[in-house]
């Protein structure tokens, strides 16, 4: 399939079949692909927060969801992610662009680096944080595997430098 | 009108409805009235009883869900409405209790009990079809109507405040996932949880 990327491929291959997802320019040609592949169900959301919510259901009925957002996103979902999540403890993957860090090239995207980390820190949510393209398989892998196995949420942080190959701009 | 005699003229026709309340007294009056394995309660993260029922209702097509939500709620997450009429799942119907108030902490009014109408936003959000009703003979007939029919829809009921005093519920959360989770692992003959690695490995070896 043309439109495929190797993110998108990773999630297939880690067994990923629902989608929710909200925008970023450095994950724009993954949306897309998203959209277009019939090995998903792809939500395009209105806010991060209902996504948490709409991927719980999924999982609670036999999918395995991941949830695909930029960093400011997974600020909106600390609430879901504490009180549906962390309450009843049901897995969600969250698979999210890392704006603001050193290699950010927007100066309103800053403020998000250095409170991500910490935040997912203090949700007790395990995170990796990827900078290489060839490390995205494995994390996404392994953190579909572990959410799964724990029953609760995992996070993928994407650097820029990991997603040279899904940017077209 | 009152939010449990509407919640009761619903008990003898739910069949194998899957049903997802909404925090609040909703759910003490449905736990009591009619629980059953196929019912998810949420306790908390208010605003998502929706999402989470249209989650549940774009996973599992060929299975009827019914969300009962509530004013406060819904104005909380209302652009997710549009996310649920973008997709239109043939298998959901929304009720929305509509007391005008946020109830459990106290009464507050909500934005219903002046001029907001959720049912004319559902529309305009892109739902197929929704309305207001106000008294239980409505009640009753719209939903009925509406989970028969094969189209996404809300009903909005116009309700007093008040929660029947009832039993409270003696399930956490936990318990109330592992219970829905084994049903439906049981009921679609998949496993969501998975099993221990090892022993799955131990098994294949011999």
């Amino acid at each position: 399939m043309s439109t495929t990327t190797p993110v998108a491929e990773a999630l297939f291959a880690a067994g990923i079949d629902f989608t929710a997802t909200l925008p970023d320019s450095w994950i724009h040609k993954l949306l897309l692909a998203l959209e277009a592949d019939r090995r998903c169900i792809h939500v395009p959301l209105a806010k991060e927060e209902e996504g948490v919510g709409i991927c719980a259901g999924a999982w609670l009925t036999g999918r395995i969801p991941a949830l695909i957002i930029q960093n400011s996103g997974l600020l909106n979902c600390c609430n879901a992610l504490t009180t549906l999540n962390g309450l009843y403890d049901i897995p969600l993957l969250l698979l999210v662009s890392y704006r603001g860090t050193m290699e950010e090239e927007s100066f309103f995207h800053v403020p998000l680096g250095s409170v991500t980390e910490p935040v997912l820190d203090s949700l007790g949510i395990p995170y990796r944080v990827v900078s290489q393209p060839d490390e995205i398989f494995p994390a996404i892998a392994n953190a579909t595997s572990f959410m799964r196995t724990s029953q609760r949420p995992t996070a993928v942080l994407m650097t820029r430098g990991s997603l040279t190959q899904e940017e077209d701009r | 009108m009152k939010r449990f005699d509407c919640l009761n003229t619903l008990v003898p026709q739910i069949g194998d409805t899957v049903v997802i309340t909404n925090i609040g007294g909703v759910a003490i009056e449905w736990q009591h009235l009619h629980d059953n394995d196929s019912t998810f309660y949420m306790w908390h993260s208010l605003g998502l009883a929706t999402s989470i029922a249209f989650g549940m209702a774009l996973s599992w097509p060929e299975r009827q869900f019914l969300v009962f939500e509530g004013d406060g709620s819904l104005l909380m997450n209302l652009g997710g409405l549009a996310t649920v009429a973008e997709k239109a799942p043939k298998n959901l119907t929304i009720v929305v209790f509509d007391n005008q108030a946020h109830e459990s902490p106290g009464g507050y009014r909500t934005a219903t009990a002046g001029r907001a109408d959720l049912a004319a936003a559902a529309l305009a959000l892109g739902f197929p079809t929704a309305g207001t009703v106000e008294t239980v003979d409505a009640f009753q007939r719209s939903v009925t109507a509406a989970l028969g029919e094969d189209r996404l829809s809300m009903v909005v009921a116009k309700v007093q405040t008040g929660t029947q005093n009832v039993p409270l519920p003696a399930m956490d959360a936990r318990e109330n996932k592992y219970r829905f989770v084994r049903w439906v692992e049981h009921t679609r003959g998949i496993t969501i949880i998975p099993r221990p690695g090892h022993v799955s490995k131990m098994r294949q070896e011999s």
